[in-house]
């Protein structure tokens, strides 16, 4: 993904270059009309230049869509990812829940089955892959990989209500020796994860409440 | 209808991108009818898929000669509309054609 | 101009100004119909709304500028978010198109007005009143705040249970409302209401971007006036259309959502394409290079991008081969855009600029207009979009082509029009440090946004926690964001000086080609005196003494004609031959209050009087009828002289009359509506969870057949009434327009007894409740079908429609035959499903 990111960054900033480039330089006082064939700059430039290099990027997307995508054996042994407001609990396949954390294997390929209780939610960790949806009557089946033991941040991608920045997911992946052992530990008692959101009362916000209620008062509607 | 070329040139004018919408609307909605009954299976289905959209492939190949000629046989007048037409068409060709492309070698469902 | 030109542009003047402007007593601007006026309105009150917007944005910047900041807490920070999107697409973009289109068709075209000028007033208030509700909302804390696109079930009554989402379904449904009776007025203006001569192959560029655009909403528009009500019947009554546990599916209203929202923003981009499109050449000092690849991508664009919508679901768990078909068109669309794009750099090489202002704007759009189409092209790649979609770098993807494709354009053509609309210059000091200001203050906010998103930064969150790294983009953004609302303020200074002090400038000061020019400045209500012939595409560039000639009445259409009243000219789409002579009519209040009952609907809805809805609904329809009731002739008329030795029948005489064709572009936005609701229902049959419902409707093929039947004798009747007509048989012409009634009536009544006796209660199941809406659907138009015909029939007996004046018959039978077809499509999808069963 990094190396498409690179490759998509490098030719936009050849493109834009060149576009903008053109416009800058045809501002250059001519003696007399610049001659080339119109048509072959349309037919060149906007026909075939923009065809042959999105094939091959559409080409690419494809083939990394479907390396990316879910088994349908994946089903099976899947952690299940609740999501309601605000919070994410994990159900394990040996019956184990855990609440805000998530306890994976490291190295090896799990899926994830996500759903919501109640509103759309998305879950995301960055570090380990996409994102995919939670909707309520859907389950949608994500398949990532930890390649390293360690804690890895995620978070809701869909706007979900007022918890919505709230709604953090941890996810610690152990090294698959220990896996059994911390899930076995692991208890449905939500932890305090990191990194904390502090929240305070918004001053600015509630002057202008104030402010309002008083013109309310004044205009005798309330 | 009433007389005035406005409206069947037209149509003319709209027939090859309405074509690709039709090619369009029949992959996408037999794709979700497939995916979401389960009736077809994998050979079978991308068959249908592909057969639909060489349906409309083969349609829009036959109508741009026919829009042709109307261009080549038409009064002043009338040429610039007829011309947008036929260009209209051969576009749409190449985008049914594009839009196709995934039917060849996605996974199904 | 010689002396007696200027003495018969003068005694002309005196003539058509009075007649064209509102009346002048105390409260005769609110009965105002010229296009001019309510252009100005439209494009004054979007500015309003966008400078609201833009304190909005900076309450955004505000609080995100750094970390766990508390200058707005997360309720409030929703409803800010929510209102920053909504008035900025629905409030500010496209009444700025409207009001721009309002304003520029008819001179471009070389018209007086267009087609319907009290429907171009009736617009006006409906955006004027709709956006006031949004705005009143907003102060008294109750704003939507689901987001600016309002996913359910969050904008479901259980999670959502206060007032704020019914403001958006209600408030937005009206201002799109005008934005329909806009598109249905362009579509036909342009197609119909050119100056004689001009050919499809000879409009100015603009005014086939506009015509595309008004096609775009008319299909664009429904889904989301369809969702709409659904969404809003759900939360007053309970019907399950998006409630997963009763057979809805939250995915059907982000479908019917983005088949709106992805046009959308082509809506929005298309007409500042169309405005770089006229602007460019004038000061490339050559005409536009491959006009006819421009009308072909054009085109190509507009259809390509209704199969783009579920670029923005991703993420939603659809198979990979449905979202390819959608990432293959997302990329696809980006050929038409090249050739648009490679098209103006040829014009730009091929002829000598000048940087003038106008054209530091053209800069300043291809600059940020492409960059946001590049990092498009990288959110339509599946995987890549896995990534940043729901992050700021989709955030800075849309400010980019948003801003940079339509607002940088905007600014160029308020910076060139102006002297058209004041007749004043503006600074260019003032001007060009506006330009800088904005330039750099909006790459420097969302350039690093892109950064922002890729750090991980979510959408829509009130704060974040320290230690992430996004205080430093963030920050960098909201400075940015500073810099540009200056930018923003000193544009606004200029215009206000410009339009009080600047001197006054010589007509077309940018020596452009188009008509719009060829009038006095400041514009008179009348446009021109008399109207041109058209042989060119820049008329003016060949012929600079076309405006002098117009003004003296050398033209088509001199001065007033004995009936005093006000007229244009109609041509044949096509070929641009004069056709007809449209009759335009005078300024009345009518609008006005159709506007009021329409929103009177709204707000009582919105407070839960639903009676108040019902009895304000009859009323707009009594409203419509007196409307329509003042249209037409009650004598066969005179074929007109217009000059230059023709002679032209008035408009209810003529075959290709405006209203025909205004009829059948309503119908084309009707048929949308019906097909996004049957795509609704199939939609919810095969996908949605917990189908079967637990019981169908009660067969009863006896209802069945008899609604057709009463539905076949309506469209018989309006055809046969409509023939009759043409013969002359005038109590043939009765008898079927009260066939086609009673039809009508039957049909209606056919239609209310599934829902009321046949049906289950519509709110146990999504089934229930989609056969409730499609019969109310079927109900509502072949009632509308009876009483058109009744209509027509006391139109017939008080002397409107003869063999002639055909129009009142042939558009019965058109809406007849609609109502029909669709209903007879209802009785199938109500009647025959259940016997199909469920896959």
């Amino acid at each position: 993904m990094a190396t498409l990111w690179w490759v998509m960054l490098a030719a936009s900033a050849v493109i834009l270059t060149g576009v903008v480039g053109t416009a800058l330089y045809a501002l250059r006082p001519v003696r007399k009309e610049r001659e080339f064939s119109t048509r072959k700059v349309l037919i060149g430039w906007g026909l075939v230049f923009p065809v042959v290099t999105l094939l091959a990027l559409m080409g690419f997307a494809f083939l990394r869509g479907e390396q990316l995508l879910a088994r349908a054996d994946g089903a099976e042994g899947a952690i299940r990812a609740n999501a309601e407001q605000w919070a994410w609990t994990f159900q394990y396949p040996g019956g184990q829940q855990t609440t805000h954390v998530l306890h994976v294997p490291a190295g090896e390929e799990f899926t994830v089955a996500i759903t919501s209780a109640d509103v759309i939610h998305s879950f995301w960790v960055p570090r380990l892959g996409g994102k995919m949806d939670a909707i309520p009557g859907k389950v949608n089946l994500l398949r990532l990989q930890a390649d390293q033991p360690g804690i890895y941040r995620g978070i809701c991608a869909e706007y979900c209500g007022i918890g919505h920045a709230h709604m953090m997911i941890e996810v610690r992946a152990h090294a698959p020796g220990d896996y059994s052992r911390a899930l076995a530990a692991a208890s449905d008692v939500p932890n305090d994860i990191s990194p904390v959101l502090e929240q305070r009362p918004a001053p600015a916000g509630s002057i202008i409440a104030r402010w309002a209620d008083y013109l309310f008062d004044w205009l005798g509607i309330r | 209808m009433t007389s005035g070329p406005t409206n069947r040139e037209a149509l003319g004018l709209l027939a090859g991108f309405a074509l690709w919408s039709l090619a369009f609307g029949l992959l996408y909605g037999a794709h979700g009818a497939i995916c979401a009954t389960g009736l077809l299976g994998e050979t079978s289905a991308r068959t249908v898929l592909i057969g639909l959209w060489l349906a409309v492939i083969a349609a829009l190949a036959g109508l741009i000669p026919w829009l042709l000629h109307r261009l080549r046989t038409t009064r002043q007048e009338l040429r610039f509309v007829r011309l947008a037409s036929l260009t209209l068409a051969i576009i749409a060709l190449g985008a049914t054609a594009w839009i196709g492309l995934p039917v060849l070698t996605l996974s199904l469902c | 101009m010689s002396d007696a030109r200027q003495n018969e542009a003068l005694r002309l003047h005196h003539e058509l100004e009075p007649l064209y402007s509102p009346p002048r007593t105390r409260f005769g601007f609110l009965a105002a119909t010229n296009h001019t006026i309510i252009g100005v309105r439209f494009m004054v009150t979007a500015i309003a709304f966008f400078l609201v917007g833009g304190v909005l944005s900076m309450l955004i910047r505000a609080q995100l500028a750094g970390a766990n900041t508390q200058f707005l807490d997360a309720e409030q920070y929703s409803q800010v978010f929510t209102m920053h999107g909504t008035v900025m697409m629905f409030l500010f973009a496209i009444p700025l198109i409207e009001g721009f289109a309002l304003y520029m068709l008819p001179k471009l075209l070389g018209a007086r007005d267009l087609a319907f000028p009290r429907l171009s007033a009736f617009g006006y208030w409906c955006y004027l009143l709709g956006g006031l509700i949004l705005l009143a909302a907003l102060l008294f804390g109750v704003a939507p705040d689901s987001g600016w696109f309002m996913y359910t079930p969050l904008s479901s009554k259980p999670y959502s249970p206060g007032i704020n989402s019914d403001v958006w379904l209600l408030g937005v449904t009206v201002v799109e409302i005008s934005a329909v009776c806009a598109a249905i007025e362009f579509t036909v203006t342009v197609l119909k209401v050119r100056a004689p001569g001009m050919s499809l192959g000879k409009m100015p560029l603009l005014a086939w971007y506009l015509w595309v655009t008004s096609a775009m909403m008319l299909i664009g528009f429904p889904p989301l006036i369809l969702g709409s009500i659904m969404l809003e019947i759900e939360r007053a009554f309970g019907l399950p259309f998006f409630d997963p546990t009763r057979g809805g599916d939250p995915l059907l209203w982000q479908h019917l959502f983005w088949l709106f929202g992805h046009p959308e923003v082509y809506i929005i981009f298309l007409p500042a394409a169309g405005i770089v499109s006229t602007i460019l050449p004038v000061f490339a000092r050559r005409p536009l290079v491959g006009y006819n690849w421009i009308v072909a991508a054009l085109i190509a664009q507009a259809f390509i991008s209704f199969g783009l919508w579920v670029h923005h679901m991703f993420t939603t768990g659809i198979p990979h081969l449905s979202l390819a078909f959608f990432s293959a068109a997302s990329l696809l669309v980006v050929v038409p855009t090249a050739i648009q794009i490679f098209s103006w750099l040829a014009t730009l090489l091929k002829g000598r600029p000048e940087l003038s202002l106008p054209m530091l704007w053209i800069y300043g759009f291809f600059f940020n207009f492409v960059s946001g189409g590049l990092t498009g092209v990288m959110v339509a790649v599946v995987p890549f979009d896995w990534q940043v979609h729901d992050t700021h770098f989709v955030v800075a993807h849309l400010h980019y082509v948003l801003v940079g494709g339509f607002v940088f354009p905007v600014l160029a053509g308020l910076y060139y029009w102006t002297p058209q609309i004041t007749g004043r210059r503006s600074d260019q000091g003032l001007g060009k440090l506006a330009f800088w200001l904005i330039f750099l203050g909006f790459n420097l906010t969302f350039f690093i946004m892109h950064l922002t998103g890729l750090l991980g930064m979510p959408r829509r969150v009130y704060t974040y926690a320290e230690g992430l790294g996004w205080e430093v983009p963030n920050l960098v953004s909201s400075i940015g964001g500073f810099i540009l609302t200056i930018g923003f303020a000193v544009v606004l200074i200029d215009m206000l000086i410009q339009w009080r002090f600047a001197p006054h400038v010589t007509r077309n000061p940018w020596k452009a080609g188009s008509l719009e020019w060829a009038m006095a400045t400041p514009v008179p209500a009348y446009n021109f005196a008399s109207l041109p012939h058209v042989d060119q595409r820049d008329p003016l560039q060949a012929d600079a003494d076309l405006p002098a000639r117009l003004a003296s009445g050398q033209g088509y259409l001199a001065g007033v004609t004995s009936a005093g009243r006000r007229e244009t000219l109609g041509v044949d789409g096509v070929t641009g031959t004069p056709e007809q002579v449209i009759i335009l009519p005078g300024p009345t209040y009518l609008p006005l209050f159709a506007a009021l009952a329409v929103v009177g609907v709204a707000l009582c809805f919105l407070f839960s009087i639903y009676w108040g809805s019902v009895l304000l609904a009859g009323v707009f329809l009594g409203l419509a009828l007196v409307w329509l009731w003042n249209t037409g002739l009650r004598e066969d008329p005179a074929p007109v002289d217009v000059g230059g030795g023709r002679q032209l029948p008035l408009h209810p005489a003529a075959e290709q009359a405006p209203g025909w064709w205004g009829m059948m572009f309503t119908l084309v936005f009707d048929a949308t509506l019906f097909a996004s609701l049957l795509f609704g229902y199939l939609f919810l049959w095969t996908i949605a969870p917990h189908w079967p419902p637990p019981r169908f409707i009660e067969p009863s093929p006896l209802l069945a057949v008899t609604t057709i039947a009463a539905l076949a004798a309506s469209v018989a009747g309006g055809f046969l009434a409509a023939r009759a007509n043409r013969q002359g048989a005038l109590a043939a012409r009765q008898f079927w327009l009260l066939v086609a009634a009673g039809g009508g009536m039957l049909a209606a009544a056919g239609f209310v007894v599934v829902p009321t006796f046949l049906a289950p209660p519509p709110t146990e199941h999504a089934y229930a409740a989609s056969v409730l809406m499609l019969s109310a659907y079927g109900a509502l138009h072949a009632g509308l079908a009876s009483i058109g015909a009744l209509f027509v029939l006391v139109r017939c007996r008080s002397g409107f429609v003869s063999p002639l004046r055909n129009l009142d018959a042939r558009n019965l039978s058109m809406f007849c035959t609609y109502a029909g077809v669709s209903g007879a499509m209802v009785v199938g999808a109500i009647h025959l499903m259940p016997l199909v069963g469920v896959p």
